[in-house]
């Protein structure tokens, strides 16, 4: 057996986007997270974000589903926070994590690359890693509710769909979940897509959007606040 | 073309002092800004603006408010837009349809004196032999018949929009009862939107200067002032979104609204909804009611306020109710000189309406009826009867104001089924589905101060409604309020003319329904299917209940038995473009995607996934794979990942065999039945612990397999939790003689025969990249099956890419796939199987544990292992010429006696392979069979011999390397 060429370790971990975010200039989190921090203009990305509307490529992120029966009692036993319905944000060993909580047997654990998820163990549940399952799109600012009236025909209106809150529903055609996650008193959605779909979802947001002012807005907008 | 103009009026649309031209058949127009094409055309005194469907009669402005057929043109290209409805634009060609070469000049109104040889149901009795002339009828029939013509080289219009609006409360209908109501349920609380076919609000108080009754917000204002009035308010409340110039089309199930505006399509989702949609007046029949010159009273009176256009210089107002007497004082207040009033009624109205229409020279005839329009290609007079006297008046305009019908069609679409009330004499609203509320008119309330109250109560319980404050429905109006005293019921007499049209969209007269019924017809729903009445593009707004009249007076019966004919989406033309929206047809791309777009494969799409085809050629791909080593991107294969301590009892549920007794680190191929023991997907399964297996199946059959084990699942109470993990995992086949080689340059981990041999799994790193790696021979060589987290995906591709490119490594396509798995006569679900397909027939027997004590499909293949095979999927190898086509039936003495699932030339056997099914006893090693070369060939065969062995390495021996 050959072994004198064995190339490992220095493994890229990218975007499902990352063709279409090199074409527009990304600078990249780090050489081997291909997810952009910013596409050259941080400035007037934030202000996007803030007058009209920014699409985020969230990430990189580790994902765990959990599901089964037994899914409340193991995210107890783990410390782990959530609401059902909801995604709320918790810390478990000093990590902070996302958790979503979709229905009692089921919830999405997120947190940011290099932050472990913790451990769920115990009967009737299952917890797999989904890190590259899904993107995270992230859309903030004041015209995100015209932009998902025209792909979606859930009802979102802040009325109807409170910060945190957790659908299941179609957005562009394709089955999603997301939730609306404001940006301190930006309104924004975030959408889970499965990865395959991603630049579809990506174009479909961008084509729609364009007419409300959204561009696409690096990961800086979401640490700077 | 300013003399058919009127004086200004207040609440006309157009701007004077601003002028564009347009071209109607090649002639130029000079309109007003704000001007309709019809109203500009009518102004400029065209009378003719298209061709009837059938006889290619002339035709006219009949309602001015886009209900009709009768002003269909062509708009720069968009067939079938109602003149009357769409605004000029300066440069805009208009043509005429459905006529040749004008429709000023039609020479095919000849078929208007064919009527005798073209009786109703013609075209199912007649052009049906002899046989073979069809196609010449055919070809002739399509180009005289039809609406317009679609430009099928036009661009698509991609600039379609869709909008989901949600409400609490919807009102459809902008007249007075829509915008109260609208106004109290915003007051109430509730998010409201109104929509509205017209470009303002106010509905018919628009076109009138009478005062408006009943609301004290309007009350004793001028029509016209009350309308802006209610504009005013509704624009001011915060709580209404008011959608102008929309049309609501359909009203669905769930109180979902479908509206199409300008090039959006909205979809409106309310909790209520209240159908304000008024009424309109009720054509009438008589000899040539169709003639350009006969319109609808509120018609003219459109035509006059909004646009400033007479429309004609005598008018006869032809009437059975208060309402025409009402209508004929606007018409002359509007500045139109009424010669005549026809009322059928025996008695005079209340001297008040009377004296509305006392001008000068206009007689009054009672008791009368329209016997005829005269006029060959528009009406220059009419001619009518009174007490059996014939009598002509010379006119250029007929007014038909008869007593308004409610519009009842979007209500009748959710369930609230018309009902014919007596009093009135008019088909109504009735038994209201919960959460749809009707007001005003549409109710068939007469009394204008009660329609406006009713819009108000509509609003306020809406509201209550919707916001859950009440559960009470607005009850549906009493009848004794509707009718004002002295109302008479309408006469309806059949009469005996030959042209007397019920159905102007398609030519349909009373004639023709006289001589269906005569046919046998005679049920109002067979009625409509037989002579296509109620069918046309106005979607039976003109003709609806007068055909249900005509049915009943000819069937001898009520009207309440006769009924209405089914309502249905959509209840105003809706282009299909608006209904796709914009172009969003959903796509997956693998992980990998990027890196084959650098080598410029061919695509194909498989479902929704981009896959390559065809990087280099064939040949070039198979001998890698042969030879040295290819790499193809299996991403798209689906992937379920089990757990639970249940995992493997239930596998050996959902499969013929058995995966409780797999080891750990190994894997084992899978076909799955359903209940009839037809096989539907296949793939493997790999034990990667106690109780954890990895599960692939076919690309695209992902969603229903995860629904049959999610099914399968519920209620089980078995330890199981399913997980969907086709998306986290990149996957490439890494396979061919060299596939070690490169596999230790990649990975520390032992890929040797021994300790990893076929079928086996193995998890660990490669390149660095967590991985989950599969010895597995899909095309018949050494082979490793790697998935690795999609995110890694283009990175894993990259590294093997450079670690084989020494030792020759290719990426292959699905086109190579194919050919390679045919030599080793695996088979792919799907394709060489079918909806009829067992496992047993399919080769498969050897994977049924008929020893097992129960799984889905048990039955049904025992009782097929018990019967026998009749047929055979078996492999063949091309003996004659050519390559059949998949698809091409296998033949006995010229009978099909089965059929080619897959046929690829082989580069390397140098010979046409195939798969195929055949007669059970055929599927003998060396039969020769028959195969048809397909279509084109003229019927020519091929020759074939059964194969029942893999063509290539027919021991395995090299996929076990
Ligand atoms: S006149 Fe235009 S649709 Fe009736
Ligand atoms: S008049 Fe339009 S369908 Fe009959």
């Amino acid at each position: 057996m050959t072994t004198a060429r064995v190339n490992a370790g220095n493994s890229v971990r990218s975007s499902p986007l990352d063709a279409l975010h090199e074409r527009l200039n990304a600078r990249w989190r780090a050489p081997c997270l291909r997810w952009p921090i910013d596409y050259g203009n941080p400035v007037a990305e934030a202000e996007a974000a803030r007058s009209t509307a920014g699409l985020i490529d969230w990430g990189p992120l580790n994902k765990l589903v959990v599901q089964g029966k037994g899914t409340s009692p193991a995210l107890n036993s783990a410390q782990v926070q959530f609401v059902i319905g909801k995604a709320t944000a918790c810390t478990v060993g000093g990590a902070m994590l996302d958790v979503w909580s979709d229905a009692p047997d089921h919830s999405i654990l997120l947190s940011r690359h290099g932050t472990a998820l913790p451990d769920i163990t115990g009967q009737l549940v299952s917890a797999v890693d989904m890190s590259s399952a899904f993107t995270a799109l992230r859309l903030i600012g004041p015209s995100v509710g015209k932009i998902f009236a025209e792909l979606c025909p859930i009802d979102l209106g802040p009325d109807v769909l409170h910060d945190g809150q957790i659908v299941h529903g179609p957005v562009a055609n394709v089955r999603v979940t997301f939730a609306r996650q404001d940006l301190a008193a930006l309104p924004g959605f975030t959408i889970l897509v499965p990865r395959d779909y991603a630049a579809y979802m990506w174009n479909a947001l961008i084509h729609t959007g364009d007419r409300y002012g959204l561009i696409p807005v690096g990961n800086h907008v979401l640490e700077e606040r | 073309m300013t003399d058919r103009r009127l004086p200004h009026h207040p609440v006309e649309e157009v701007s004077r002092d601003r002028e564009v031209s347009f071209t109607f058949d090649g002639r130029r127009y000079v309109a007003f800004e704000g001007d309709t094409v019809g109203s500009a055309l009518a102004a400029a005194g065209a009378k003719v603006m298209s061709r009837s469907f059938k006889y290619h009669r002339p035709r006219g402005l009949v309602c001015c408010s886009g209900r009709c057929p009768n002003c269909m043109v062509d708009v720069d290209g968009t067939p079938n837009v109602r003149a009357c409805i769409e605004p000029v634009r300066d440069g805009m060609a208009v043509r005429g349809q459905n006529a040749w070469p004008s429709v000023r000049r039609d020479f095919l109104s000849v078929f208007d004196h064919l009527d005798r040889v073209l009786p109703v149901g013609f075209y199912y009795k007649t052009f049906i032999r002899p046989r073979f002339l069809w196609p010449v009828y055919e070809h002739v029939l399509r180009h005289l018949a039809g609406l317009g013509k679609v430009d099928i080289g036009s661009k698509p219009d991609l600039h379609q929009r869709k909008r989901h609006v949600h409400c609490d409360v919807a009102v459809i209908g902008g007249g007075p009862a829509g915008c109260l109501a609208a106004i109290e349920a915003a007051a109430a609380g509730a998010k409201v939107v109104l929509i509205d076919d017209q470009s303002e609000l106010g509905g018919h108080l628009r076109i009138r200067t009478a005062p408006a009754t009943g609301d004290a917000r309007i009350a004793g204002l001028p029509g016209f002032e009350a309308a802006a009035k209610l504009t005013a308010l509704v624009r001011s409340d915060r709580n209404i979104e008011h959608f102008a110039r929309a049309t609501a089309f359909g009203l669905y199930e769930g109180k979902l609204i479908g509206v199409s505006q300008g090039n959006a399509m909205i979809r409106v989702r309310a909790l209520q909804v209240i159908v304000a949609t008024g009424a309109e007046e009720r054509p009438v029949l008589f000899q040539d009611n169709d003639r350009p010159g006969v319109m609808l009273g509120s018609a003219i009176l459109r035509l006059a306020r909004l646009y400033g256009v007479k429309a004609g210089d005598r008018a006869v107002v032809v009437t059975d109710d208060d309402h025409g007497w009402r209508l004929a004082a606007e018409i002359i207040g509007a500045g139109i000189n009424v010669v005549a009033v026809v009322d059928s009624r025996n008695s005079m109205p209340s001297a008040d309406l009377v004296q509305g229409v006392d001008t000068p020279g206009a007689v009054t005839y009672l008791g009368a009826h329209v016997i005829k329009a005269i006029g060959r290609s528009a009406v220059s007079g009419i001619q009518i009867s009174t007490n059996a006297v014939k009598r002509s008046i010379k006119c250029d305009l007929i007014a038909i104001t008869c007593r308004p019908e409610p519009v009842i069609s979007l209500l009748a679409q959710e369930g609230v089924s018309p009902k014919f009330d007596p009093a009135l004499d008019q088909f109504v609203p009735g038994v209201r589905t919960v959460g749809i509320q009707a007001a005003g008119h549409v109710e068939g309330v007469i009394d204008e101060s009660i329609v406006v109250n009713r819009g108000v109560a509509a609003g306020r319980a809406a509201a209550d409604a919707a916001l859950g404050r009440t559960t009470v429905h607005l009850a549906a109006h009493q009848s004794g309020l509707r009718q004002p005293a002295g109302q008479q019921p309408i006469q309806f007499d059949l009469p005996p003319a030959r042209k007397a049209f019920v159905c102007m969209c398609e030519d349909v007269t009373v004639k023709d329904i006289k001589q269906a019924i005569r046919e046998g017809f005679d049920n109002i729903e067979t009625l409509k299917r037989y002579s296509t009445v109620t069918m046309g593009p106005c979607q039976g707004k003109m003709c609806h209940s007068l055909s249900a009249r005509v049915h009943a007076a000819v069937a001898g019966q009520s009207v309440s038995i006769t009924g209405l004919t089914t309502a249905r989406p959509p209840f105003q033309p809706v282009t299909l473009a608006a209904l796709a929206g914009p172009h969003m047809a959903p796509f997956r791309q693998t992980a990998i995607h990027e890196r084959h777009a650098k080598l410029g494969p061919k695509w194909m799409d498989m479902g929704e996934w981009k896959r390559p085809l065809l990087y280099t050629s064939v040949e070039q791909e198979c001998k890698a794979v042969r030879d040295a080593v290819g790499i193809i991107d299996v991403s798209t294969l689906g992937k379920l990942e089990l757990r639970g301590a249940g995992a493997g009892a239930f596998l050996d549920w959902l499969h013929p065999n058995r995966f409780s007794d797999l080891r750990a680190g190994r894997v084992r191929y899978r076909a799955m039945c359903d209940d009839a023991g037809i096989v539907l997907d296949d793939g493997t399964v790999a034990r990667l612990g106690p109780d954890r297996f990895l599960l692939t199946t076919a690309t695209g059959t992902i969603e229903a397999v995860e629904q049959w084990f999610t099914w399968w699942l519920a209620g089980s109470g078995r330890d199981v939790q399913v997980t969907n993990v086709t998306s986290e995992y990149a996957a490439v086949n890494l396979t061919g003689p060299l596939s070690r080689e490169v596999m230790t340059r990649l990975t520390r981990l032992d890929v040797s025969a021994k300790a990893m041999p076929y079928l086996s799994a193995l998890e660990g790193e490669v390149a660095g990249v967590p991985a989950i790696i599969l010895r597995l021979g899909f095309v018949g060589e050494l082979g490793y099956e790697m998935h690795v987290p999609a995110d890694y995906g283009a990175y894993l591709w990259d590294a093997i890419i450079e670690a084989g490119h020494d030792l020759g490594i290719e990426p292959f396509g699905i086109e190579a796939q194919r050919v390679l798995r045919l030599e080793k006569q695996h088979l792919i679900v799907g394709q060489d199987t079918d909806a009829l397909s067992n496992p047993i027939e399919s080769g498969l027997a050897w994977l049924v544990k008929a020893d097992k004590p129960d799984f889905i499909g048990r039955d049904a293949t025992a009782i097929v292992a018990a019967r026998g095979m009749l047929n055979a999927l078996v492999g063949f190898e091309v003996t004659g010429e050519g390559v059949p086509a998949e698809g091409s039936a296998i033949v006995r003495d010229g009978h099909a006696v089965g059929r080619v699932t897959s046929c690829k030339w082989s580069p390397t056997l140098k010979k046409a392979i195939g798969m195929g099914w055949v007669p059970a006893q055929d599927a003998v090693e060396d039969h020769g069979i028959a195969i048809r070369l397909g279509v084109g060939t003229h019927g020519k065969t091929t020759s074939g011999k059964v194969r029942t062995k893999p063509f290539y390495d027919p021991e395995g021996a090299r996929l076990r390397m």
